[in-house]
């Protein structure tokens, strides 16, 4: 296979990121099934995904089975390609992409997608599915986005809904069968049955109708469809392989370190978070099992830094025996341990000055609104007192800066609620004042414009107008006109496009395909992106921005993204969209009763803590 | 006890920056569980060090790394312990034990010498070369590093003697050493540049590295 040629790398920036070889990386030639897990971002960023590690690691165990890795090439490599008519090929044995009978893009980020476009035509594969011959990849996808994966219907032939350990075997093994048995049926052939594997979804099997307002009427499904499709899970994350021996890159990346899966899910039931609704329900792994698993880790990477990885890792039930069992036993190899996100409460801050691997970057805390009512809206479930109790040992184990993480344009927002965060800051800077007796507590807040998002309880709600966002923005920039005090906000404009494809059906397939074309990338890169391309992206599409983003949604309207379904029911949604209207809380069900969201009952699994078992049997060893 | 190897950084990994093959070598030293020493400090690292950096795109077959061990291991059993745990493209060449107050390998380095294979217009390179070789003063005006904009003057003459050229079917050979000094040395782009050739498809590759009057750098422990 080809290699890139000295004076193409030479001349391009960080020329390692086309190179592969890693470490630990798996060159296979001779396979029957072939799979590029693409990534529709940079090197640096792809690397850093814990979901690609464990395919990775899953698919190339199998016999016959190959997995390699491509990542979307910086626009000076994309130059290249075009210029000298190349194409973009995968890490391992270096194939054009078109070689590949798989190609896998996880859906991270909707502001990714035109890479995804981009990725395909550089790889040589027809952009859209109904153009692809029996020789060339059928192109999945998987990944959080996947639950909405309508604006992409027309590019994919099929997505992986939910956990894809499983399922991806399964479907490389068909694949098999059906190339050995002479490809019979040509790729409908394989379409048709791979639709009976639970969890997949072939978009072309469904037909959507729309009514004259634009809403969807129908879904009719042909083949004998399953009319939804339910995602598919691992019951029990004990049993199912996590890769022990990653890639260890030359580069450094994102999260350059150990990351460990410690449970999957999260039930605290924010009500605009989408991670907290399709993972459900919380599965952990056990105690023994991560200390084996980082035991292996540790040996096999070389790494130096080990992070306990999850949506909300401070709920782990042994965190405490975890971190401290993982420091003691590391010490001599001076590995550290930490943890990606914190809650907001002391227990918390205690545990991150053990694991003290925060101390320079300062703690994070993410209160996500000001005042308590909004808190109560978005079912945040803290109040101003967890906050300053955290602060305050916070301060008093040393730290003199803390960033705090907020939300504008959440719904039934007021401007007293705006104003509430810089209340709150203040609050904050009075408690460093008391702990310490000394001014100067810098506190770096961090507002980002809230997008609504399906499978939300949220997601009926229209998005704040790009100029209502600005004029919260600017509002808040005033009160926050504070000493010591740095505001960080992000432009309104990409949460609008992000709301815009979040919640599209698949007309808007059609603006993607229109901004890809007029040299949208990297979208998610503020400085390439451009608001005006998409807005003309739009137009040439003949619909109607306001229509997805900032409409409010009927209560009876069928959602685009219903037959894709993480289980969670719409009852469920809607009482929660209720409740928030009313300021009503819904608790954690993780260690009290089930809150009836429906997961379980559906996908026929349970919760998966170890907290309860360790008060029933308090003569456990931790 | 310090042990110190000559590694190589093959063709596969030759666009690995100097930082990230620091870090390569670092990781499979604890992937090895080698007994380096650690610093002391709120970030202990491994005390190894590499004698000289090398450019990102060039090959080599003359790294030298030395470790400082914190407890006695037979220099063959690390050698095979870290050769499994480098990553492909890491070779390990050779090596020897000194004892842990000798002066670092890094302050022993007198030479490298390399090798750099090129197509183009074979006359034009002989001639370019012939009036190197024949002038005793080659003004050239190096990048300072860290500072894109800053250029300093240097006399090429004064690090590399000569520089021998080999014209083979459609492609040109050069040979040279470049001399290496207690506040500096060149770059073999340097080199390249001041005979002026475009050196973006240039395939280089350290060859050898010396210490002063041409002794190897490692007391060879054959
Ligand atoms: S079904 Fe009940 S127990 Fe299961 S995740 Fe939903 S609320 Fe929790």
């Amino acid at each position: 296979m080809e290699n890139l040629s000295i004076d193409v790398l030479n001349k391009i920036e960080h020329p390692s990121r086309y190179i592969g070889g890693e470490f630990a990386s798996i060159v296979k030639q001779n396979v029957n099934v072939r799979i590029a897990l693409a990534f529709p971002d940079v090197y640096e960023v792809g690397m850093s995904y814990l979901g690609f590690k464990i395919l990775y690691h899953l698919v190339n165990k199998e016999e016959n089975l190959a997995a390699e890795r491509v990542y979307a090439p910086w626009t000076d490599m994309e130059q290249v390609i075009r210029e000298k008519d190349l194409f973009l090929r995968t890490l391992e044995t270096k194939r054009a992409l078109y070689e590949c009978d798989f190609v896998g893009f996880t859906l991270q980020y909707e502001l990714s997608y035109t890479n995804i476009l981009n990725m395909l035509e550089l790889g040589g594969i027809p952009i859209k599915a109904k153009d692809r011959n029996c020789d060339e990849p059928f192109v999945i996808v998987g990944g959080p986005c996947v639950f909405n994966c309508e604006p992409l219907a027309e590019f994919i032939d099929l997505a992986i809904i939910g956990d894809g350990e499983d399922a991806l075997i399964e479907i490389m093994r068909l694949y098999e069968n059906w190339k050995k048995a002479g490809k019979i049926g040509g790729r409908n052939g394989f379409l048709k049955q791979a639709a009976k594997i639970k969890g997949i979804y072939v978009p072309s099997y469904f037909d959507i109708q729309y009514n004259e307002d634009g809403t969807v009427s129908e879904v009719e499904t042909i083949n004998g469809q399953a009319k939804t499709i339910y995602k598919r899970i691992v019951s029990d994350l004990n049993v199912v392989d996590f890769p022990v021996s990653p890639v260890v890159p030359f580069a450094a990346i994102v999260h350059d370190r150990i990351m460990l899966e410690i449970f999957r899910g999260c039930s605290r039931g924010c009500r605009f978070c989408n991670a907290g609704m399709i993972y459900r329900p919380v599965r952990e792994r056990s105690l023994e099992k991560l200390l084996e698993l980082g035991r292996q880790l540790v040996k096999n990477t070389g790494y130096n830094e080990i992070s306990l990885f999850s949506l909300s890792s401070a709920d782990y039930s042994n965190l405490v025996p975890l971190v401290h069992n993982m420091i003691e036993e590391f010490r001599d190899k001076r590995v550290s341990v930490s943890l990606p996100s914190l809650r907001i409460d002391s227990f918390c801050v205690a545990v991150a000055k053990e694991v003290n691997a925060v101390r320079k970057s300062g703690l994070t805390f993410a209160p996500e609104a000001g005042s308590q009512r909004m808190r109560d809206i978005i079912n945040k479930g803290v109040t101003e007192a967890d906050l300053l109790k955290a602060v305050t040992a916070a301060f008093e184990n040393g730290w003199s800066a803390v960033k705090l993480y907020f939300m504008i344009g959440l719904p039934f927002e007021t401007d007293e609620d705006i104003l509430a965060i810089a209340n709150l800051v203040k609050s904050v800077q009075y408690k460093y004042y008391e702990v310490t007796g000394k001014h100067g507590c810098r506190v770096t807040v961090s507002a980002s414009a809230f997008v609504p998002k399906p499978y939300t309880a949220f997601q009926w709600f229209g998005q704040n107008s790009i100029e209502e966002i600005q004029r919260k923005q600017m509002l808040l920039k005033d009160a926050l006109k504070i000493k010591n005090v740095v505001f960080q906000y992000h432009d309104a404009q990409t949460s609008v496009i992000e709301a815009l494809i979040a919640r599209g059906d698949r007309r808007i397939g059609q603006v993607i395909y229109n901004a890809w074309k007029a040299g949208a990338r990297f979208d998610g890169w503020s400085d390439h992106f451009s608001f005006d391309r998409w807005q003309q992206a739009v137009q040439d599409a003949d619909l109607n921005m306001d229509f997805y983003t900032s409409r409010q949604r009927d209560l009876n309207e069928r959602f685009p993204w219903e037959h894709t379904s993480p289980g969670v029911s719409k009852e469920f949604l809607l009482s929660e969209w209720r409740k928030a209207q009313k300021q009503q809380l819904t608790k954690d069900c993780r260690r009290t009763v089930c809150k009836g969201c429906g997961v379980c009952q559906m996908l026929g699994v349970k919760v998966v803590d170890y907290g309860e078992k360790k008060s029933e049997n308090q003569n456990a060893n931790y | 006890m310090k042990i110190r190897m000559q590694i190589t950084k093959d063709a596969d990994i030759r666009f690995v920056s100097h930082l990230d093959y620091l870090r390569a070598i670092e990781r499979s030293i604890r992937r090895a569980e080698l007994p380096v020493e650690y610093s002391s400090g709120f970030n202990p690292h491994l005390k190894f060090s590499l004698a000289s950096a090398l450019g990102v795109g060039i090959v080599s077959s003359a790294e030298f790394v030395e470790m400082e061990m914190a407890k006695d291991i037979e220099v063959n059993i690390a050698m095979e312990c870290l050769q499994k745990a480098l990553p492909n493209g890491i070779r390990i060449i050779d090596a020897d034990v000194v004892a842990s107050n000798e002066p670092p390998l890094m302050a022993k380095a007198g030479f490298s010498k390399y090798k750099v294979h090129l197509c183009g217009d074979g006359d034009k390179f002989s001639a370019a070369v012939n009036n190197f070789n024949n002038s005793t003063k080659v003004i050239y005006r190096k990048q300072v590093p860290k500072h894109k904009e800053k250029f300093k003057e240097v006399n090429i003459k004064d690090f590399v003697n000569e520089v021998k050229c080999e014209i083979r079917k459609g492609e040109i050979v050069l040979d040279f050493e470049i001399q290496i000094f207690q506040d500096g040395s060149l770059k073999p782009r340097d080199v390249l540049n001041s005979l002026g050739i475009d050196y973006t498809d240039a395939d280089i590759e350290r060859v050898a590295m010396y210490r002063v009057g041409h002794l190897p750098m490692l007391n060879s422990k054959k």
